[in-house]
């Protein structure tokens, strides 16, 4: 049921719901869930802003798988950003005055990976952002016309789960 | 369009009460699983935890029912806790640092039997390093024997291999570094020749000599003042390039002494190696003490060594950025780095812990007994204090009549300092094989006083043990077949010390190590070793020093001309180098010593009267 509601509201995105600049919006954020391991505190503020901003939630939810994966992949790749960053001795007094801040050592920016990811997640944001714009215009514009005349597709769209993905269903002008 | 999607507040808010309550509902559970899987991982073998509570609002941890297995011994419990209450400090939390007030423990039960084993699946874990430290030391010592087979060989010419010789190699060394070192400072006092400053010098003093300022006028005294402190000036400088050139001399030669010293270590090494080709072991009683308790010592001491290596581990000196394993995960679990500050939280700190225990049954440990902790921390370099500790039986059913402990460990300085003092009186230890005599040794009833003391890398501890009245038992061979071996064969060697030990009722033993703390000398004097020793002199002495004297005398048929001509290179630059320095320094003093004279005496007409116009005498 949950993978359902997931293609649904994933078709959903790609096809109708929000701008492309909100689906490519909610798509950079979902990345970071996808790119930095899961359960850190900087997360559930990702969550928050996915929920809180008025960016398509689909999209959120399709950054996040797709950049699964893709995270997993480049685990060693951010171990040595992170790593690089860490033992930096220019940067040393600024990580010992973090790490000595109540609430900063909660979000583990002090271990390779996740700051090597985050780092990482937060220089691509704009680049990612600016080519799933680019990748849902186009797919709006050339496959959505193909695939809206599939039964499969006009019957998912029709399933009651779908309602449930309005609430966080962006706000369109 | 708007920015905020208001509507999604309250299912937020959801998400987040739906999180703290599942916090709420499965801390207890998380927190005795990452005991038992934390715990599991350190010792080797299941440690197993009833319940663990947590009042996070009240800064209070209880854990229930703690089983630590023995790993050696599955079915059984190292230890079992009852009840374990810490007091938690809930600032440092928000730093992700664990600071415990206090800990109060409640019911401690030692080898108590298991319900089912404790082993793991996977019980060897590769040793740690500090094990393996600990290990590679034990097999390093050289414990001598006692074989005197070579008592029957004494006919045979010793084989001594020269390029097997130290000191060979150490006399090498020391001429070419003699040899380096003279031409270096011949460079350098060539360079630094002050002969012509001398000699200017010497000129200008004869030239002024029977001047005075009435014969040479006011202009003409001028000048002479002038040209004297000028050449002066070029004494002094000459002087103090001198001076910078004798101390780098003098350090030189002091190196070069020290090699000369370590050839006559290895010579002495030497002479050990030529012994052990005819088969004559030392008879001094520290040898013939480490050949009986050699095996013993070592194992008394590998356990201090590895507990020593294991602090250097877990409680790092210094301030330097901590690099660690990260947490396990389905992710890559990278490196996470902790960044130590003077005058925070460390990472882990237990403040003070009081333990007050009765152990009951029929066994050597039962008895009650009163200990405390405090400063336990993972960074003494933040915390800025020693851990201290000390524990003391109160009261003995069975076993030891005195046990106390004190020590420190202090890593809060750049340079480590650990201290621990022990006592313990009534102790009966196992049964040890003294293998070169043939013997068994029994002592039940011993007196230990231990003592470590550990600053930066020096390292030196003292393990005495006394024992009244210790029981010897034969395991191999008999007086009689011993009295009509040949001489210097085992049978005869373990009849002897067998008579020798055996007559020892008291035992006093001294175990002592000093020496880099991964790589401690191992020193044991008893006062067995000293009855084996004059037993085995009085029998053999005069044989053993003949086979000794040849043998020496063999090494320095190899090596005394090597050795000659290096020390003739030391004495040459002792002599030649340091002998010029010394005597240009004279020559330059003379002269600096006349040149300041005459500039005295030209300052004043009379004794007391300046002429006018001479400028100001710089003596």
């Amino acid at each position: 049921m949950i993978f359902l509601k997931l293609l649904q509201s994933i078709i959903s995105t790609l096809n109708s719901e929000g701008t492309p600049r909100q689906t490519a919006a909610g798509f950079a954020l979902g990345a970071a869930l996808g790119l930095t391991p899961l359960v850190n505190v900087h997360n559930l503020l990702v969550f928050a802003a996915a929920c809180l901003l008025n960016v398509s939630f689909g999209g959120f939810l399709l950054g996040w798988t797709v950049f699964v994966p893709v995270g997993f992949a480049l685990d060693p790749l951010f171990h040595a950003v992170g790593l690089a960053l860490l033992q930096a001795p220019a940067l040393t007094g600024f990580w010992t005055a973090l790490y000595n801040t109540p609430g900063v050592p909660l979000t583990n920016f002090n271990n390779s990976v996740v700051l090597g990811s985050f780092v990482s997640w937060v220089v691509l944001w704009l680049p990612i952002f600016f080519l799933s714009k680019w990748l849902v215009t186009k797919y709006r514009a050339h496959v959505y016309e193909r695939l809206k005349k599939m039964k499969f597709f006009q019957a998912l769209s029709a399933s009651k789960l779908f309602n449930y993905y309005r609430m966080f269903r962006p706000r369109v002008p | 369009m708007k920015l905020f999607r208001w509507k999604a507040v309250v299912p937020l808010v959801l998400v987040l009460a739906v999180l703290v309550i599942g916090w709420t509902l499965f801390a207890d559970h998380l927190l005795r699983k990452g005991i038992e899987a934390g715990g599991t991982a350190a010792v080797g073998a299941e440690v197993d935890l009833a319940s663990a509570r947590i009042h996070l609002l009240r800064g209070n941890v209880t854990l229930r029912g703690l089983q630590v297995t023995n790993p050696d011994s599955p079915m059984t419990n190292l230890v079992q806790l009852d009840e374990i209450v810490a007091q938690i400090a809930l600032k440092p939390l928000l730093e992700k640092k664990v600071v415990v007030d206090t800990v109060a423990i409640r019911g401690v039960r030692f080898n108590t039997p298991r319900k089912r084993s404790g082993a793991i699946p996977h019980p060897a874990p590769a040793p740690s390093r500090a094990s393996q430290n600990a290990l590679q030391w034990a097999q390093s010592v050289r414990i001598p024997g006692l074989d005197l087979s070579g008592l029957g060989q004494v006919q045979q010419i010793i084989n001594v291999r020269p390029d097997s010789l130290q000191s060979l190699r150490e006399a090498r060394a020391l001429a070419a570094r003699a040899d380096s070192t003279k031409t270096d400072f011949e460079a350098e006092l060539r360079s630094a020749d002050p002969s012509p400053v001398a000699d200017s010098a010497q000129a200008l003093a004869a030239r002024l000599r029977g001047q005075t300022p009435r014969s040479l006028g006011v202009q003409g005294t001028r000048d002479a003042i002038a040209s004297v402190q000028r050449v002066l000036g070029q004494v002094r400088s000459s002087r103090d390039r001198l001076n910078g050139l004798k101390s780098r001399v003098d350090t030189g030669v002091a190196a070069l002494r020290a090699g000369a010293a370590t050839m006559d270590r290895a010579r002495q090494a030497d002479y050990a190696y030529a012994q052990q080709l005819v088969r004559i072991p030392s008879l001094s009683a520290p040898d013939i003490s480490m050949a009986l308790f050699g095996k013993l010592a070592v194992a008394k001491v590998k356990p201090v060594l590895y507990w020593l290596n294991l602090a250097e581990q877990y409680i790092p000196p210094g301030m330097r950025p901590q690099p660690n394993p990260g947490p396990e995960r389905a992710r890559m679990a990278g490196v996470t780095v902790t960044f130590p500050k003077a005058h925070t939280w460390p990472t882990f700190l237990l403040r003070h812990a009081d333990a007050s225990l009765t152990l009951g049954g029929e066994g050597a440990a039962a008895g009650d007994y009163g200990a405390w902790i405090e400063g336990v921390t993972t960074q003494p370099a933040v915390y800025g204090g020693p851990l201290r500790f000390a524990a003391q039986r109160t009261a003995a059913a069975k076993g030891p009549r005195q046990l106390r402990v004190a020590g420190l460990v202090d890593r809060s300085k750049p340079s480590p300092h650990d201290s621990v003092d022990a006592l313990v009186s009534g102790v009966a230890f196992p049964a040890a094989d003294i293998d070169v005599a043939g013997a068994r040794l029994e002592f039940p009833d011993n007196t230990v006083n231990f003592a470590l003391d550990r600053r930066g890398d020096g390292l030196s501890g003292l393990l005495h043990i006394t024992a009244p009245s210790v029981h010897w038992v034969r395991m191999s061979g008999d007086t009689a077949a011993a009295a009509s071996a040949p001489l210097g064969s085992k049978a005869w060697v373990e009849g002897l010390a067998w008579r020798a030990v055996s007559s020892v009722k008291d035992l006093d033993l001294s175990i002592r190590f000093s020496g880099r703390p991964d790589a401690p000398a191992l020193d044991v004097t008893s006062n067995v070793g000293a009855a084996v020793s004059s037993a085995l002199t009085r029998e053999v002495g005069a044989e053993v020093q003949r086979v000794q004297a040849r043998a020496r005398a063999k090494v320095d048929s190899l090596v005394n001309q090597q050795v000659a001509a290096a020390r003739a290179k030391l004495t040459a630059v002792q002599t030649d180098i340091q002998g010029r320095v010394a005597a240009q320094q004279q020559r330059l003093q003379d002269a600096q010593a006349e040149l300041e004279r005459k500039l005295q005496d030209l300052g004043q007409v009379v004794p007391g009267v300046r002429l006018p116009g001479i400028p100001r005498l710089k003596p």
